[in-house]
């Protein structure tokens, strides 16, 4: 048990904090869906140039071929240096390119995962449906098999990103007569196929550039975009969720810590209606002195569960601990940061569109209900609980 | 970078929990008569070495560190050993640090035995309060250990004024009240030069993860076998919901307390931190998970019989001394501003 870097890991950290210096954006991000697009994608590209793209992934792939322990560091250092969210990269990154790894042809692997790293495609998720939200197993987007073909009728939601993806990881039906987990095929969609129409979703916060539904009339899907088994869906599903739940908010764990000592520091300096800083209300000195603490913790916890993860395929059912955890300090972080407002939370800010964003955080990547049904399950070997 | 146990680890958790399964299971707490541990039973713990382990072997220890010793500790947490075991080993600690050759042997070898006192004011900076005192678990013990962010003490039991035996908030453990303390007969050792503050945030945040975990495990256990409508209550998500709340709470309080190990072994920049993040974390997991278990176990919850209420005892003390947890929380925002 260490905390010790390799040489090679210094290294490593040593590099890429320089490189970071020089090439992280300092433009503000845009928030239209193009500009979006373009954004990310470009920063996508800059890092795989620098060589920074994939840490973890095969070299073969044009991955760097590292462990989980330089991964995280990138991650780390990433949020140090204020380097941009994935946002419109963040499926093809964390969990639609490691569900390929584990799962794909050699053929769909040479395909899609250089164009992952090198910014060329952008990926969407296509699991949940208007009808099977948390219940994912009743989903009823379904596909006939025509020949060499899949024809798809349906529709996806909360599907981030699809206005401006160019793929989507999009679970169905192929087995008509099937029920719940079986029958089910994951297939590599195409987006611009004909038949394929993605309406904007607005959210809360006026956001209308991020959810989107997915609508599917007769959609034709050669046969070999099928990901795994024909009717082995569900296994899939299950390891791009492992990824999603267990390792694809690795940033996010990493960026909160910062998050939180930003909130000490305005706390400190930005005063009260009293004219005392925040500070000094004990209630929210208090509440900041335990969320660094659980920060802490789950950078700690980050740590630990790349640990096992270094020694398995995907991760465990205890990612959904991860998650849990850091959907929990993201919303107090956020409470926080609201009591920090003060009057300006009357006004529509880019803080205030994060702050009630915010508030998905314990339902994006599977609500923190099922995540607690997981834990009860497979963690606890507790019975089945609806 | 590598924050999984090492097989070696491994063994030292197993032949703890082993022992003290065997020896003195949490089991035993509601049908004890006599409070803390008998001499016999005292025996046995120094013959596991658990009390030297921490020295260096030229000094008759084992030389492991405080990792090792925070495996035991978390151990002494699940099976509700008395706090004396605990102290024992700070005891350990601060009397090297103090370079009393003698005393580190004889609370080594298990012939004196520690008793943790809170006091009523602050220690200063100069050394302990002379004010009043709640002495924890006092039964058969020669000293008492105290310590604050300021820094550390040890006291002979006769140092402190009209002790007497109080009601015990766990009765399971004799407290005393006293008056005041001698300061003159009282070691002090002052912080930061001692380090001897860590140690005692992560030793103490090891034994309140022990007995999350403990609470964790008897709930989960209870939702599986206590059927109420024809079902496991288990299969109910008012159950099996907070029962993974107590899983997460494990785990963060878990990975937090093995880092802060970790850091205070090498003396890491980020020892700070992570000690008094870690004492934070456990103590609200402990005290959490307790609570939350009494609701699981329902009216039996309520009982002297069923374990969580030891659990939830102990989570207060742990959390009262050292200063209490508000100051390793205060801590925290200066260490955070720090790094």
């Amino acid at each position: 048990m260490h905390l010790d870097l390799t040489p090679q890991e210094r290294l490593f950290r040593e590099e890429l904090r320089d490189w970071l210096a020089a090439h992280v954006p300092r433009e503000t991000p845009p928030k239209d869906r193009f500009g979006i697009r373009a954004f990310d994608m470009a920063w996508q590209r800059i890092q795989y140039d620098g060589g920074w793209a994939g840490i973890a992934w095969p070299k073969e792939y044009g991955g760097r071929g590292l462990s989980l322990v330089e991964q995280v560091i990138w991650y780390e250092e990433a949020a140090r240096a204020d380097a941009p969210d994935a946002r419109c990269a963040f499926v093809g990154l964390y969990h639609g390119g490691p569900t390929l790894i584990v799962n794909a042809t050699e053929e769909q692997k040479a395909f899609h995962l250089p164009k992952i790293l090198k910014g060329e495609t952008v990926w969407c998720q296509g699991f949940s449906e208007p009808g099977a939200g948390s219940d994912l197993a009743g989903l009823s987007t379904r596909a006939e098999i025509d020949g060499d073909e899949l024809v798809v009728t349906g529709s996806k939601i909360w599907t981030s990103y699809a206005q401006v993806a160019d793929y989507q990881e999009l679970l169905l039906r192929t087995d008509p007569q099937s029920r719940r987990h079986g029958g089910l095929s994951w297939v590599i969609c195409d987006m611009r196929a004909p038949g394929v129409s993605v309406r904007p979703v607005p959210m809360s916060n006026g956001w209308d550039s991020h959810l989107n539904q997915v609508f599917y009339d007769e959609v034709r899907l050669p046969l070999a975009n099928v990901v795994g088994e024909v009717g082995g869906g569900w296994k899939v599903a299950m390891s791009t969720l492992s990824f999603e739940r267990g390792t694809a908010f690795t940033a996010r764990q990493m960026q909160i810590a910062k998050w939180v000592d930003d909130l000490i520091e305005r706390a400190r300096t930005r005063t009260g209606p009293d004219g005392r800083p925040a500070f000094g209300d004990d209630e929210i000195g208090r509440r900041l002195a335990r969320l660094r603490a659980e920060t802490a913790a789950l950078r700690a916890m980050t740590f630990a569960a790349v640990a096992r993860n270094e020694r398995r395929q995907q991760p465990g059912p205890d990612g959904s601990m991860l998650k849990i955890h850091l959907a929990r300090l993201s919303k107090e972080a956020n409470q926080i940061a609201r009591r920090l407002m003060g009057v300006d939370a009357l006004l529509m800010t880019d803080e205030m569109e994060e702050h009630l964003y915010g508030f998905a955080a314990t339902v994006g990547g599977g609500t923190d209900e099922i995540q607690h049904n997981i834990v009860a399950e497979r963690v606890l070997g507790l019975p089945k609980s609806y | 970078m590598d924050l999984h146990p090492t097989p070696e680890h491994d063994e030292i958790v197993e032949s703890a929990a082993a022992y003290l399964a065997s020896e003195l299971p949490a089991a035993r707490a509601p049908k004890l008569t006599e409070p803390s541990l008998t001499g016999g039973e005292w025996a046995g713990l120094a013959a596991m070495g658990w009390f030297s382990m921490g020295l260096p072997e030229a000094d008759g220890g084992l030389g492991l560190g405080v990792v090792e010793s925070a495996l035991v500790a978390r151990e002494f947490g699940r099976q509700l050993v008395p706090p004396q075991a605990v102290a024992t080993m700070l005891a350990v600690q601060l009397a090297w640090r103090l370079g009393d050759r003698e005393l580190t042997e004889a609370l080594a070898a298990g012939a004196q035995r520690a008793a943790l006192a809170a006091p009523v004011r602050e220690a200063g900076p100069a050394g302990p309060s002379a004010h009043g005192y709640r002495l924890v678990d006092t039964h058969r013990a020669d000293v008492a250990i105290g310590w604050s962010h300021g820094g550390a003490f040890l006291a002979p039991m006769d140092a402190f004024a009209s002790r007497v035996v109080a009601p015990s908030l766990d009765a399971a453990l004799e407290v005393c009240v006293a008056d005041g303390l001698d300061r003159a007969q009282a070691r002090w050792s002052a912080e930061p030069a001692s380090s001897f503050l860590p140690q005692a945030q992560v030793l103490t945040a090891a034994v309140l993860v022990g007995g999350a975990e403990a609470c964790r495990d008897l709930s989960a256990e209870y939702a599986k076998t206590r059927h109420q409508f024809s079902r496991p209550i288990g299969s109910f998500q008012a159950i099996a919901h907070p029962c993974a709340d107590m899983a997460v709470a494990c785990e963060a309080a878990l990975s937090c307390l093995l880092y802060a190990a970790v850091c205070v072994r090498d003396g890491a920049p980020e020892r700070d931190l992570y000690s008094a993040s870690a004492r934070s974390v456990a103590y609200h997991a402990a005290y959490g998970n307790a609570a939350a278990s009494m609701q699981v176990h329902g009216g039996y919850g309520q009982t002297y019989e069923y374990l969580p209420h030891f659990y939830l005892k102990r989570a207060m003390i742990y959390g009262l001394v050292g200063g209490g947890v508000e100051a390793d929380e205060a801590a925290v925002l200066q260490a955070a501003s720090l790094t």
